[in-house]
């Protein structure tokens, strides 16, 4: 599959903004399914100060300054990626979960050690016992990895509601737990709350979903939206994305930005701003497909 | 040679009578033979020798010189708060050169190793990749940075200095209570300490043959410089503000190096190089003396749910551009990270045995550290990264709040790595004064250790804090310091004076190079809350001698009153009779920190802004404020107002406020920060001389007019120039001249309005006019001298909306305008930063249909 991705963020101020540092993670970083073959970054007004970089995680950035007086700010990213197969490891067949926890006390190859970096809580994952609880309900001693996993993601999107009015950024995991309500980005730091709470190396993916309009209608522009999922690293495989508020196995309509421990690590765009007042902000994804690979 | 105690019967012998230091414990005055030790003869008998009244006058002078320099805990904590107080005893710990030898040469390897460990974690990780380390010691430890990790150009070296909190071992060798890897607290009190302590010694000190300490911050101050990427290079001690307990050693020591003192806001990034808000516009930053902790320096960089830091600050460092001592993310090493692991990595990477014991520490990342735990009492938890400074909150033990063990179980099977079980060591004695004698009190220490080109050098002393207790885990929290001296051995010369030489000429060019935006907002601010509150004092001063000269309350209740209600508007009192009113004015005036220009509440205002403008106050102006805020008898009395007039008091203090005055007047260089105290002063004289002369020329119910012109007249402080213009009673076109109009009364409206213009006119400005609000005040200023006294007042005579009350009125308004541009001219640099990454979370969508 080929996906152009369209991405654009307004903001506007009530009052003029002095200066303002914004940290970008909006270039598609490639993965073992993914390849970027296209990329462009428009910035109005254009920025003093623009350094493209790589993260602590790897994953593409650009540092910007706007250092002249501004009351609006228009960031668009667009992209094409190419998504390639994948070939998921049968689900009985991968190694008691207990494996995957132990490297947390030693890594024994480069990959253990990298997957260790993300078996902890996290400012925006904290673990309670509430929550290691509810993990622990699919997680029996001995289970494979990703049979449990798969049966944990499919807990959550049953049992939890989408419902974007019952949380906000600020809203901690064990209320999303109790209320059992939130959006993708809380399921995703949940779905890591249970998982590290048992020790498992989990990232949170930044990305994009294709969305299918209802039959009959048209696609409607700008309608497809930012979203979140996880990654869980299985050992003597690698990592294998889940998406808990789809109950899926991400395959070949999400889209990764970046990953990291949370939400924090790699927000698509991360702004420090003086001055300014009241902001408005809109947001407008298209994820078109252009053709199958 | 040494006698036992028994026997003693010279000038010691009184001293150290009954001293019995508990059993099983090291003492430092008396050796296992219960002789004392030779290190302390000579200073003992030099003490002995002062006799009492030469100790009372010892200790007199040293509380005198550390109250003077402020030094506390949390500085704007209640003076009369025994916590947030330093205690410091008059008796140092005295170590002998070979004592501290052994000690040196831990502090030294263990500065190394940790220098090792940070560059491994930061670079290759093969600590971890060798499992030597466990991850979860440092990816689940919220101290490591990951965003500083894997730098394509790493920092030449992490620590810059690195300090140890250490308790002696019975047998005389040391033991690690806890590593301040991350940025290490405390040699400002020390040497603040050590200041006081050897001003009060005198002789005492300087026969001692003492190690001095200065020859250490002179090498930090000359290692900060050589530290630098550039040569003309500026240094700021990045601090975390007024509200940290750390704050008063922080500002200390950035006074004593002549570095730029600055928070977090008064730095800013562009371009990948930090640069200074200053009154004129951002100056480049090139090296950081870090007193922030690391994990909190960068909203932006480092992913946090806190506010605060520099947006920018981890671009600057990763680039090379500013060097930070020490480098973002040592806190990963800070407290006990290292205990459990300290004796392999000493191997490992230096191929050494561990020279300093570790205080009895479990990580509780380990399966069976977790059961010990659970098994043998004694143990206490704590976080593992912690950062303990005297004055900081208390250390928590999350398990005994755990139902049971299967609770704590979990807790540490998922979140153990995070923690640290600490079992207590038991600590020495040393004499402490108390009542002229000599006391055992239990003691451990922090010491420090800085590092440049040459390698490693100790601090020689110590912040030596006193336990209540015979053992302790990490460092003994608010029970009182000491100081600790470090005898030079035979023949040893005292510290070079070289360094003494070189510092001083850095210290001089550096002096008033750059004024903080927020600086210069604090010294507006506190030029309008010392003439607020010396207002109020005048008044205040007018009530309370009519009270006593005029035979009490019952005589002119209305002018009393009236008086009262300038500075209370709607506060003042309204039950109760005039007389039960007045005495309720003065108790909110005089002792309530609630009314908004009440003497308490702009005497917290004057001690805010004196804090954060410390560093260009002079010394003296600085003691002047503060010994007005120690001052106790404004806290409430208790006793009758009315009964007891407190003048004396009030007097006190108008003399402090014009003692200050004089001192900014006499003292500071005629530079901005001066101008930014003087407009303050200015704007706010201007105001108040507004509110009395227009509530004092009017008519006044049962007040005759001489009366009320007179009170006019004592608190405008020109009854005197008055009189000898005039020789009648006062009336209003005289007064009003005098206080109005005559420019050469340095009381007058418009002497306020002249000097606040020209102030206005000599600040850095874009384009060739006049700013708003130079503006303002010179149309202000303009209109008074084209008036005339006798029009003024005539017209007041036939009723409202005279001259002088319509101007009263414009000139309210447009003097707090003035006072709201200065802001938006000259703060707006100081203004803080919002997040957006509240702005937009990722809500995602459910995919609908196939």
């Amino acid at each position: 599959m080929i996906f152009d991705v369209r991405h654009r963020t307004d903001y506007s101020y009530s009052q003029l903004v002095s200066i303002s540092h914004h940290l970008l993670h909006l270039e598609p970083r490639d993965t073992p399914h993914q390849r970027l073959e296209r990329f462009e970054l428009s910035i109005e007004p254009s920025p003093g100060f623009d350094d493209r970089d790589l993260d602590a995680f790897g994953n593409p950035t650009r540092t910007i300054t706007l250092d002249q007086n501004h009351d609006e700010l228009i960031i668009e990213a667009r992209s094409r990626v190419r998504l390639a197969e994948r070939e998921l490891p049968s689900p009985l067949e991968t190694p008691a979960w207990e494996e995957a926890a132990a490297v947390r006390l030693a890594a024994t190859d480069d990959d253990a050690l990298e997957a260790s970096r993300y078996a902890f809580a996290s400012p925006f994952v904290d673990l309670d016992d509430a929550i290691e609880a509810y993990a622990r309900q699919s997680f029996v001693v001995g289970r494979p990895i990703l049979d449990a996993a798969i049966e944990l993601n499919s807990r959550i999107f049953r049992e939890f509601t989408f419902d974007a009015k019952a949380t906000s950024l600020a809203t901690p995991v064990a209320e999303v737990f109790e209320t059992r309500r939130g959006v993708c980005q809380d399921f995703s730091h949940l779905m890591l709350g249970c998982l590290r709470s048992l020790g498992l190396p989990a990232r949170y993916q930044s990305g994009y979903i294709m969305t299918h309009p209802p039959a009959g209608q048209e696609r409607l522009i700008g309608a497809d939206a930012s979203h979140a999922w996880v990654a869980l690293w299985v050992p003597h495989y690698g990592w294998v994305e889940l998406d808990p508020t789809n109950d899926c196995l991400p395959m070949r309509e999400h889209v990764t930005l970046a990953w990291g421990r949370d939400y924090g690590d790699v927000s698509p765009i991360c702004g420090i701003v003086y001055g300014g007042g009241a902001h408005d902000l809109t947001v407008a994804v298209d994820v078109l497909p252009l053709a199958a690979a | 040679m040494a006698l036992t105690l028994s026997a003693r019967t010279d000038t010691i012998g009184a001293l150290v009578a009954g001293y019995r230091p508990p059993d099983g414990h090291r003492d430092e005055l008396l050796g296992p033979d219960g002789e004392i030790r030779r290190t302390w003869q000579p200073f003992l008998e030099r003490f002995g020798a002062i006799g009492a009244d030469g100790r009372e006058a010892v200790a007199r002078t040293t509380a005198q010189k550390l109250q003077e320099s402020g030094i506390a805990f949390n500085v704007h904590a209640d003076p009369d708060d025994r916590k947030a107080a330093w205690r410091l005893d008059l008796l140092p710990v005295i170590l002998a050169a070979d004592e501290w030898q052994g000690l040196e040469r831990g502090l030294v390897q263990r500065a190394r190793l940790i220098e090792a460990v940070l560059g491994d974690l930061y670079g290759g990780q093969r600590l971890l990749r060798s499992g030597v380390l466990p991850p979860s010691l440092v990816f689940g430890n919220p101290e490591f940075l990951h965003g500083c990790a894997g730098w394509s150009r790493p920092p030449g070296r992490f620590l810059f200095h690195f300090a140890c909190d250490v308790a002696r071992d019975p047998d005389g060798g040391w033991r690690v209570l806890a590593d301040q890897a991350d940025a290490p607290a405390g040699n400002g009190w020390l040497l603040a300490s050590r200041v006081a302590l050897s001003q009060g010694m005198g002789e005492l000190y300087l026969e001692s043959g003492v190690r001095r300490v200065a020859g250490y911050y002179a090498r930090m101050q000359a290692a900060l410089q050589a530290a630098a990427p550039v040569d003309e290079s500026r240094i700021v001690t990045l601090s975390p503000g007024a509200r940290d307990p750390g704050f008063f050693s922080h500002a200390y020591l950035a006074r004593y190096l002549g570095l730029a003192l600055a928070e977090a806001a008064d730095l800013t990034e562009r371009d990948g190089q930090l640069y200074l808000k200053t009154l004129e516009g951002l100056q480049r930053v090139d090296v950081v003396l870090r007193k922030i902790g690391g994990r909190f320096a960068d909203p932006l960089n480092l992913s946090t749910r806190h506010d605060g830091g520099t947006p920018g600050l981890v671009q600057a460092a990763r680039l090379g551009r500013t060097f930070f001592a020490n480098a973002l993310g040592s806190g990963v090493l800070q407290n006990r990270v290292l205990a459990a692991f300290s004796t392999d990595l000493a191997e490992t990477l230096l191929g050494e045995s561990l020279l300093l014991r570790e205080a009895p520490a479990l990580w509780l990342g380990d399966s069976l550290a977790q059961e010990r735990v659970l098994q043998e009492p004694g143990w206490v938890t704590s976080r593992l990264a912690a950062r303990h400074d005297p004055g900081s909150s208390d250390r928590h033990d999350p398990l005994p709040a755990l139902p049971d063990d299967d609770a704590r179980r979990r807790f540490l099977a998922r979140d153990g790595h995070g923690w640290v079980a600490e079992r207590p060591s038991l600590l020495p004695t040393t004499p402490g004064y108390r009542e002229d004698r000599l006391a055992p009190v239990h003691w451990a220490m922090r010491a420090f250790v800085c590092v440049d080109e040459a390698g490693y050098h100790v601090l020689p002393g110590g912040l030596v804090r006193q336990s209540p207790t015979a053992e302790t885990i990490g460092l003994p929290n608010g029970f009182g310091s000491k100081d600790l001296w470090v005898l030079r051995e035979p023949g040893e010369v005292p510290a070079p004076s070289l360094f003494t030489r070189r510092f001083a000429q850095v210290h001089l060019r550096r002096t008033g190079r750059d004024l903080l935006s927020r600086t210069a907002e604090a010294l507006f601010w506190l030029g309008r809350n010392v003439e607020r509150a010396e207002a109020v004092m005048r008044t205040l001063r007018a009530v309370l001698t009519r009270l006593i000269d005029d035979g009490g309350p019952d005589r002119q209740p209305e002018l009393l009153e009236a008086l009262l209600a300038m500075h209370l508007g709607e506060e003042r009192p309204l039950d109760g009779s005039a007389r039960m009113r007045i005495a309720a004015g003065l108790e909110l005036l005089l002792h309530d920190p609630e009314p908004m220009f009440g003497v308490r509440r702009s005497m917290d205002g004057i001690r805010h802004n004196a804090t954060t403008a410390r560093a260009v106050l002079s010394q003296d102006g600085w003691r002047v404020l503060n010994a007005l805020h120690a001052d106790r008898r404004w806290r409430p009395a208790g006793r009758g107002i009315l009964a007891a007039p407190p003048i004396d008091m009030v007097n006190d203090g108008i003399r402090q406020l014009v003692a200050f005055a004089g001192t900014a007047a006499e003292n500071m260089t005629r530079n901005y920060s001066w101008r930014f105290l003087d407009m303050g002063r200015r704007l706010e004289r201007a105001l108040q001389l507004i509110d009395v002369i227009d509530a004092l020329t009017g008519t006044l119910d049962g007040v005759d007019e001489g009366v009320a012109l007179t009170a006019l007249l004592e608190i405008g402080d020109s009854y005197m120039t008055y009189r000898s213009r005039y020789a009648v009673t006062p009336m209003a076109t005289p007064v009003v001249d005098l206080l109005a109009l005559d420019e050469t009364n340095p009381r007058s409206l418009a002497y306020q309005l002249l000097t606040l213009e020209g102030h206005l006119a000599s600040l850095p400005s874009e384009g060739p006019y006049r700013s708003a609000e130079q503006r303002r005040v010179l149309a202000l200023l303009t209109e008074l001298q084209l008036a005339d006294a006798d029009q003024l007042t005539a017209d007041r005579e036939e009723g409202t909306g005279s001259v002088l009350a319509g101007f009263f009125a414009r000139a309210r308004v447009d003097l707090r305008e003035a006072a709201d541009l200065i802001g938006r001219g000259y703060f707006v640099l100081a203004e803080t930063p919002t997040s957006t990454l509240a702005m937009r979370r990722v809500e995602g969508v459910g995919m609908v249909g196939p």
